[in-house]
């Protein structure tokens, strides 16, 4: 059985299988599946630090009315595009099955 | 529901509503062919320090071998003994008979109880 | 308890508390030094505190999360360690600044000079913490706090102009020494919008249960209550103004201030002077070291509790235990209480947007504050007073450093 952190896997880069990084891991969604909640999506996010900066600004309306905050997009992928044989370097591929092995 | 969102970093409160820490991180099990599983809420024991930086969590690591309680593990909860996520998160446990008190306890035995009207 | 009741408590804590070391120092020197002028930087001042503490108290009674839990919450451990460490260094010097204020207190009722009461000062704040008793001590303290309403009674008798003084809570620009008045102006926005007025407001709400059915007693409370304090501060400066101003003194010494009291009121003056100032700052005290004891316990999920036994939350008590340690010893070392009053407040104006954008974050979202969240003003209002302020700080504390 292999474990990994929650909190280690967030802000961690992924790749595509070409090494190209596509973006970093913001956040997991879980649902639940009988007694157990599992993971069912991953939210990517964006890499460079502007929009990131202008998207944290954004969550005061004073900003955004003035026209900040149109931070970047947060994208859902879903669990089975990640590859997490080694968690330090999760890949997005869209092959499916490889939860890790 | 969002693990960083809804979960982590929440107040944990035993069975009875007495205070436990916060939920300083989450293991997930992950398993050929099925989506990761949410395992185990982990408490304490320099967890949190590790997330602010690792170089922080050994630094305070010699200080937590030097002061303090013998058992400093982090306090592993299993998903299942999750009861209720609202405010809190409420697991099915006793807080004082777990190690997330431990360094409460330790404080209370080597400073606060010792002087006269705790 | 009614809500008729709470109220009246409510506001006698908001007058009765208002004033502390940081109020009435920076206060008087500004009246002292510029007149009337500075007023709107009270006035400035207590409008954002007042929307600051209202916020505390509606997220409090909606979402039952006091601010600190909810920071760590929201953001994560790594980001909350900001505004954990700015508010906690800040907070400290303010608690020595109180200390501080309270032994001047005793060193004009008895002439022994401050150092030597800043330990017994710190043990009697320390005593009565470690009694568990807080809310009985809180209500006293407040009642008691209501002596620093001598300073209108004072202004009143020193027939302070109304209309001049009126007209100066608008902002109106120095005709000279610019960089010492921005400097007194942003002081005192940082005495009066001091984080930990709104941070103990809120473990108060959450320790009393509050629910949504006490918004309108919060709003009541914050805004009457901080408004009311805040003519006092007014009262204050209009009274050095006539007192100190006409003469072209400045204030540099706290042992100056007495006179603004003892002129229009005789030797009365002088004795309710030393009461203010001892009862306001002792009271302010105990509410910070108390506040720092929750924001490190509220942010690390510890047990916490102003009326719990200290063996029942030894971290807690340990925390605010060493805080007080700590302060008295700066005090006891001899540091001028006066400059290091007036040094944290404008320390606190540079630290404000620190702690007050997590805040307002919170305050916007729905799932702390469901339909309860901030009105656009609020938001438009406190942002702009506490990046202001932080601005204009980063500017005139380096000139107001390299002046002196």
């Amino acid at each position: 059985m292999r474990e990994v952190r929650f909190e280690d896997l967030v802000g961690k880069v992924v790749r595509n299988p070409h090494g190209r990084a596509i973006g970093c891991i913001e956040e997991l969604r879980i649902e639940p599946d009988g007694e157990d909640y599992v993971v069912t999506e991953y939210l990517i996010g964006g890499l460079e630090w502007l929009p990131r900066l202008w998207g944290f600004l954004g969550q005061l309306p004073t900003f955004r009315a003035l026209g900040v905050g149109q931070g970047p997009r947060i994208r859902p992928v879903p669990w089975h595009w990640i590859d997490l044989s080694d968690p330090a370097r999760p890949v997005l591929t869209e092959i499916t099955g490889s939860g890790g092995r | 529901m969002e693990l960083g969102r809804h979960i982590l970093d929440q107040q944990v409160i035993d069975h009875q509503g007495e205070q436990m820490g916060k939920v300083d991180g989450v293991t997930l099990e992950l398993r050929p062919g099925k989506p990761p599983r949410v395992s185990h809420l982990v408490i304490g024991g320099g967890t949190a320090a590790r997330r602010i930086s690792p170089g922080f969590a050994r630094w305070l690591l010699r200080w937590r071998r030097r002061w303090g309680p013998k058992t400093d593990e982090p306090l592993l909860v299993p998903w299942s003994k999750v009861l209720k996520i609202g405010v809190d998160v409420k697991v099915d446990l006793e807080a004082e008979r777990t190690s997330a008190l431990a360094w409460e306890h330790w404080v209370r035995a080597h400073i606060i109880g010792r002087i006269p009207g705790a | 308890m009614s809500k008729l009741l709470e109220i009246a408590l409510g506001l006698v804590t908001g007058i009765g508390g208002f004033l502390e070391a940081g109020s009435l120092a920076t206060s008087a020197q500004a009246g002292a030094a510029f007149g009337f002028q500075l007023a709107w930087a009270i006035a400035l001042g207590t409008i954002c505190i007042a929307f600051l503490v209202e916020m505390a108290g509606r997220l409090a009674a909606v979402s039952k999360h006091t601010l600190p839990d909810a920071m760590r919450e929201r953001f994560g451990i790594r980001f909350f360690t900001v505004p954990l460490v700015a508010v906690v260094l800040v907070s400290f010097l303010v608690l020595a600044s109180e200390l501080g204020g309270v032994a001047l207190a005793l060193q004009l009722a008895t002439g022994i000079k401050f150092q030597w009461w800043a330990p017994v000062a710190a043990l009697a704040v320390w005593l009565l913490l470690w009694a568990h008793n807080f809310s009985l001590v809180e209500k006293g303290a407040s009642l008691l706090g209501l002596v620093t309403l001598v300073f209108a009674v004072a202004a009143f008798k020193l027939h302070v102009p109304l209309n001049e003084l009126g007209a100066h809570l608008l902002p109106s620009l120095p005709r000279q020494e610019g960089a010492k008045y921005w400097f007194m102006a942003v002081s005192i926005i940082g005495a009066s919008v001091s984080p930990y007025l709104f941070y103990f407001y809120s473990a108060g709400a959450v320790e009393d249960h509050w629910d949504e059915d006490y918004l309108g007693v919060n709003r009541i409370i914050a805004g009457l209550g901080m408004g009311f304090g805040g003519t006092v501060a007014v009262a204050v400066l209009a009274g050095a103004a006539m007192v100190f101003h006409s003469r072209g003194i400045q204030i540099d010494r706290y042992e100056q201030i007495p006179l603004q009291l003892a002129q229009p009121l005789g030797h009365w003056g002088f004795i309710l002077f030393v009461a203010s100032l001892g009862i306001a700052c002792f009271g302010a005290a105990l509410e910070i070291a108390l506040q720092i004891a929750y924001l490190v316990a509220q942010g690390f999920g510890w047990k916490w509790g102003e009326n719990l036994h200290p063996k029942d939350a030894a971290r807690f008590s340990l925390v605010y235990t060493v805080a007080i340690l700590l302060a008295g010893l700066l005090i006891f070392t001899g540091i001028d209480p006066l400059k290091l009053t007036i040094f944290s407040m404008a320390l606190t104006a540079l630290s404000l947007p620190v702690t007050v954008v997590p805040l307002l974050i919170i305050m916007n979202d729905p799932m702390y504050l469901g339909e309860n969240g901030n009105h656009w003003i609020a938001n438009a209002a406190v942002l702009f007073i506490s990046l202001l302020a932080c601005i204009v700080a980063i500017v005139a504390i380096p000139l107001q450093i390299v002046g002196s």
